[in-house]
């Protein structure tokens, strides 16, 4: 099991180098190496590290590890084919950790960065068109049951559409430079993770990383099923790439108009899933 | 049990008549974190935060001390204490009033604040909030006026189970208490300084939303 | 936090992680202990690790303040 852990956190570092380099593509920038975050994180764990004199030392240390823990927990939910609802869980908890990174330093950047990520709390209710969608077609909301299912009926992405958008755009409102990342917007220097450097910058990352890998594999397991390890990859990076190229079409969005675009296509999604379900 | 396919088999359950408190991998993960934030609320100090005095190169720290501080730990402990009791309850009524009483206690952490833009916040919030419990106890008195119970595990094995307005009734009251689309007053909340307190305002109604969609799963 | 409680938290919580890694490849604890274990000790022994020389004996910095 510690295998696929660092088997996890190697492949989510890729999977933003290569998120980097696709994006500087598609904008005619020659773009970083892809194995450029895992430098990074080597890097910034070199670095001298202490806590800033203002911090609440706990929660600033702490959060770091809250950062890890959840997504290694949701990892083992992936693998062990357990309920999505936990998946989705974790996913909120997440939050707590941009607010908990934000506001423990007391740097008033870090600070709007906690505070917009409640505002940008809207980008959860579409998790809720997914479970909802999900439970109604197929009765169940353990994974390993919903990979039985496309295997006797076929991948859920053809039959329940707007359920797996709605989980698209919950993966795309967590990627780096999207339209909807205003917890790190460049207007408030680096957002949430301002006064985050160093060793804490490096297990930021190493979340970061292991979230990437699960959400991806979350969806590929959830949407298309069971593959073999080659078709897997394929279809994380080509899951990926498509999300990095919405990342580099789109501009981001203002805090406001980035929760009425997330809040208006969870309506139409909503209603196009209500239409299926009479339907069905 | 039926919420076998929602959250996972319970490994532990303990009942009191017919109510039964029960673990399912699901609400211990939940009940792990409220623990967690609730040890980093009592364990931590809070943050000073900088501002820059504005038109100038200047700034200032506020802090959070005295008095202030012992009632907002005290309010933000508690607040921890009902989230964990509504995450491991195994009965409609007593997970609506954990979360009326988180309500309560979310207004509790931010009223010691001395800053007029966080008090006005509150007070929209308090309003909603006990609005919300309205639909909140109705959802609960529907449900044993029309079942004759309120026991989780009896409801997961009725045919029948809890009536859909009251399920309906029961979102909409936890909603009301602080998750999307209620939630504007809470981003201004967020403003006070005590990180460790105010970040226990998101994880409590949270941890509330997610139970509450394993609860409305399963009856 | 002085140097030598980072390096013997780092060592416990890698005898954890080593431990409970081995004793779940032979079945010693289910995969759910395995699991549990691994959760919680190994964000600790990732900062550990990275904390092991880098951590600061300098004065505290207060946070950044803009340009």
């Amino acid at each position: 099991m510690l295998v696929e852990l660092v088997i996890a956190v190697v492949m989510g570092l890729l999977f933003l180098g290569i998120h980097r380099k696709v994006i500087a593509r598609i904008q005619g920038r020659p773009g970083p190496p892809i194995w450029q975050e895992i430098l990074h994180t080597l890097k910034f764990s070199f670095k001298e590290t202490w806590v800033p004199r203002t911090a609440s030392t706990l929660l600033y240390v702490g959060i770091i590890a809250v950062a890890m823990g959840i997504w290694t927990a949701a990892l083992y939910v992936v693998l062990a084919g357990g309920s999505i609802l936990i998946l989705f869980g974790i996913y909120m908890l997440h939050k707590m950790v941009e607010h908990g990174v934000g506001l423990s330093p007391g740097s008033p950047y870090a600070k709007f960065g906690g505070i917009r990520s409640v505002i940008s709390a809207s980008s959860e209710i579409p998790l809720f068109a997914v479970i909802g969608g999900i439970y109604f077609f197929t009765g169940s909301l353990m994974i390993s049951d919903l990979v039985a299912y496309q295997a006797d009926n076929g991948p859920l992405l053809l039959s329940i559409l707007p359920a797996a958008i709605a989980m698209y755009l919950v993966i795309l409102s967590k990627m780096h430079y999207g339209p909807f990342s205003i917890v790190e917007a460049k207007e408030i220097v680096s957002g949430y993770q301002t006064e985050h450097f160093g060793v804490w910058r490096a297990g930021l990352q190493i979340g970061d990383a292991i979230k990437t890998f699960v959400l991806l594999y979350a969806f590929v397991l959830i949407f298309v099923g069971q593959l073999g390890p080659v078709l897997l990859l394929v279809a994380m990076l080509a899951l990926l790439v498509s999300l990095s190229f919405i990342c580099a079409v789109s501009p981001m969005l203002s805090p406001y108009d980035s929760v009425t675009v997330q809040m208006v296509a969870i309506c139409i999604l909503v209603v196009w899933l209500g239409v299926l379900v009479v339907i069905g | 049990m039926a919420s076998a396919g929602v959250a996972g088999e319970p490994f532990f359950a303990l009942p009191f008549g017919d109510i039964v408190n029960y673990f399912t991998p699901y609400t211990a993960v939940l009940f792990g974190f409220a623990l967690l934030f609730t040890l980093i609320c009592i364990l931590s100090r809070p943050e000073q935060q900088l501002d820059v005095v504005f038109g100038t190169d200047a700034y200032y720290a506020k802090g959070v001390t005295g008095k202030e501080l012992r009632f907002r730990r005290f309010m933000s402990i508690a607040c921890g204490c009902a989230t964990m009791a509504a995450m491991v309850s195994g009965d409609v009524f007593n997970f609506t009033l954990f979360v009326s009483m988180v309500g309560v206690c979310i207004i509790g952490i931010v009223a010691a604040v001395k800053s007029r833009h966080v008090l006005d916040a509150a007070y929209n919030y308090g309003i909603i909030a006990i609005v919300a419990t309205i639909p909140l106890f109705g959802g609960a008195a529907i449900t044993l006026a029309t079942t004759g119970t309120l026991s989780i595990w009896e409801l997961s094995a009725m045919a029948s189970g809890m009536p859909l307005i009251a399920k309906m009734l029961i979102i909409v009251g936890v909603m009301g208490e602080g998750i999307a689309p209620f939630y504007a007053a809470k981003a201004e909340l967020f403003r006070a300084p005590g990180a460790p307190y105010v970040i226990m305002i998101h994880v409590s109604s949270l941890l509330m939303f997610l139970r509450v969609v394993e609860i409305l799963l399963t009856v | 936090m002085e140097k030598w409680k980072v390096q013997t938290m780092t060592i416990a919580a890698f005898i954890v992680v080593i431990g409970a890694w081995a004793a779940g490849l032979v079945g010693l604890i289910g995969q759910g202990a395995t699991a549990a274990l691994l959760v919680v000790f190994f964000p600790v022994l990732c900062l550990g690790m990275m904390l092991w020389w880098t951590l600061g004996k300098g004065e505290d910095d207060l946070p950044f303040m803009g340009y």
